[in-house]
């Protein structure tokens, strides 16, 4: 749970602002949880709650058995090892300033892991491993294209091995053909290192690919989670829907009956009464919709919805 | 009868410090009226300096360097500039990819709309003042006589990519380019966006040009699609044809890289190596380095198009 409290207006009017808002979510060894929403539902801010670089304004969240809160700064730090990022702009990720020899190694010398040559060789063989070349160890970011400064990226955020990876739009900023080339990795590195990651995208066939598991966003809240082909093909919530109902397909028979949502999202400082959906749901209904938030359940096994109305819409 | 737009060699150069960038090079397409071509390619490729060159708003050190560009079979080329200012906004209109940086943030949306009914219309500001809030209301902008005066920062992507939608449509143009229009959008925005565009098309029998990365688009919103690769048109055909039978092996690389062509958790099949720097300057086909099928030929020299089948054309040594 995260609230932030921010002023709106000449006057400063007192207002909260619900970023997340009562979240539940776990995340098992060697899982991919796709976390897909659009923008200002509030994904960046539970990655960066998972992180542990803001605190929650209520809630918790625990890493292996152990909650961030209560840990003391040596837990803490040991922690900053154990989950890492790989962020969306490959421009603006890394420092222009340091060599990428040196991106990629700099965590490695703050966890006092290793120095000198063996951080050297260390730092060169996961460039390799991330398909640069070692003559790359000298260069400074804008030297490389889009691509090869994800891998960069990616390379930092292996160096100290951690368990978990938060992967925050890692291919959007990238060319097509390029976005392949880095999921690819992304897959092969989970396999090889036994990762986690949770994998926020918007792109939904690119969130398909990568996860077992799908958690929906929407307004600061989980709308619907479940298994990979649960979520996409026998989905509960209008939202998913609609989500998935917009991704444009090539192939004529995947394509389903365009739904239109009307209007945008509304804003995080006033959210909906009742169901926060109801104001652009097709299938909205008096009064319960408007006036009764739906909990987060679960509908069939491992498959969570906050629908009143999932039963009657989609089985 | 003549194409409503025919590109013919059109060849765009930029005189860099550090050498010759051949942006577009000998570029040939026609669009008629009602149609919707789609110019596809990743970044580089050449399709944004394509538009730019199609609305004469190339800059220094860019130069238009050789081709025709003709609107209803009149070279825009050799049009005097202030001919050409009738031509921009009025005749052929542009959507950009970026809407925050594509509105003048200081000036309200109402405004913005009514500055091509004031200049190419000649509208009184009273009419021009109806059909700008008539405008709006049909790119679906709710409670448009409040939003009339709202300055664009009030308003979220969606909206103002629907303002610019607005301002292009103004003046009724017969060609209508989107540069991108839905890239920095949501999903379910950009699903409303294209249905703005599409049905507006058709109510005016617009030409539409299309530029996208996302091949998923071209599928539904494009009659003919031109693949771009290396400041060239590597396949142009139906849209149908480029999806269902490619023949360039870039196309067939793209499509298959895809995520939807490939079960979830197996390999994505990729193209090897990098988007070219156009820079270099290498004799022969751009795509050569990363094609799984090269041969001889394909480092010496740049094949010419050829059409395949009929409307199906390709620059490749496979069919030359």
């Amino acid at each position: 749970m995260r609230h932030f409290s921010a002023k709106t207006g000449a006057f400063g009017k007192h207002q909260w602002l619900k970023a997340v808002d009562g979240v539940d979510l776990c995340l098992a060894p060697g899982e991919t949880l796709g976390l897909a929403g659009e923008s200002g539902c509030g994904k960046s801010t539970l990655a960066r709650l998972i992180m542990g670089l803001i605190p929650p304004s209520g809630g918790e969240v625990a890493f292996r058995g152990r909650s961030l809160a209560g840990m003391c700064k040596e837990e803490r730090f040991s922690f900053r090892k154990d989950v890492q990022m790989i962020f969306q702009d490959p421009f603006s990720s890394l420092n222009p300033r340091m060599r990428v020899g040196e991106i990629i190694g700099e965590a490695l010398t703050i966890h006092g892991l290793c120095s000198g040559a063996e951080k050297r060789d260390r730092v060169v063989e996961l460039m390799v491993r991330v398909g640069l070349s070692k003559e790359h160890f000298y260069r400074y970011p804008h030297e490389f294209s889009g691509g090869q400064r994800q891998r960069v990226g990616i390379a930092r955020a292996l160096a100290v091995s951690p368990h978990l990876i938060i992967a925050d739009e890692p291919v959007s900023a990238l060319d097509l053909s390029i976005q392949a080339q880095i999921i690819n990795l992304l897959q092969d590195l989970k396999r090889e290192y036994s990762l986690s990651f949770l994998f926020i995208a918007h792109d939904l066939s690119v969130v398909r690919h990568m996860s077992d598991r799908i958690a929906i966003m929407y307004l600061g809240k989980i709308v619907e989670t479940g298994g990979r082909d649960a979520v996409f093909s026998r989905f509960l919530h209008p939202y998913t829907e609609a989500l998935l109902s917009a991704i444009p397909y090539i192939d004529p028979e995947k394509r389903k009956q365009r739904i239109i949502l009307q209007g945008d999202l509304p804003s995080p400082f006033s959210p909906p009464t009742g169901c926060p959906f109801h104001t652009r749901c097709p299938y909205a209904e008096r009064p319960l919709c408007f006036e009764v938030p739906p909990p987060l359940e679960e509908k069939e096994a491992n498959h969570f919805a906050s629908c009143h109305f999932s039963a009657k819409l989609f089985r | 009868m003549p194409s409503l737009l025919e590109v013919k060699n059109l060849t765009t150069h930029f005189q860099l410090d550090s050498g010759l960038l051949k942006a577009v090079d000998g570029v040939d397409f026609t669009l008629e009226a009602g149609e919707t071509l789609a110019l596809v390619g990743e970044s580089g490729c050449g399709k944004s300096v394509t538009a730019y060159s199609i609305m004469r708003l190339i800059m220094p050190p860019g130069r238009i360097k050789s081709g025709e560009i003709l609107l209803d079979g009149v070279d825009l080329l050799q049009e005097p500039e202030e001919r050409m200012r009738e031509v921009r906004g009025n005749r052929i209109s542009m959507i950009f990819q970026e809407p925050m940086t594509s509105l003048n943030p200081v000036l309200r949306i109402g405004e913005q709309v009514m500055e091509g009914l004031l200049l190419h219309r000649r509208l009184s500001r009273d009419e021009a003042r109806e059909e700008s809030l008539d405008l709006l209301n049909q790119v679906g902008i709710p409670s448009s006589a409040d939003r009339f005066n709202d300055y664009p920062h009030r308003l979220s992507g969606g909206m103002r990519q629907r303002v610019m939608i607005a301002m292009a449509l103004a003046c009724r143009p017969q060609v209508l380019i989107a540069d991108e229009p839905t890239t920095a959008l949501d999903v379910t925005i950009q699903a409303q966006i294209l249905e703005i565009i599409h049905r507006m098309k058709a109510q005016h029998q617009m030409g539409l040009i299309l530029i996208t990365h996302d091949l998923g688009i071209v599928a539904e919103n494009s009659d003919k699609t031109a693949v771009m690769y290396a400041g060239k048109i590597v396949e142009y055909a139906k849209t149908g044809d480029i999806l269902h039978n490619p023949l360039h092996p870039y196309t067939m690389g793209l499509l298959n890289s895809l995520p939807q062509k490939t079960e979830p958790g197996r390999p994505l099949q990729t193209i090897p190596g990098f988007v070219p720097n156009l820079l270099a300057g290498v004799p022969g086909c751009g795509f050569c380095e990363r094609c799984s099928e090269k041969r001889w030929e394909c480092k010496q020299e740049i094949p010419a198009m050829k059409e395949v089948s009929k409307g199906h054309f390709v620059r490749c040594w496979k069919f030359a």
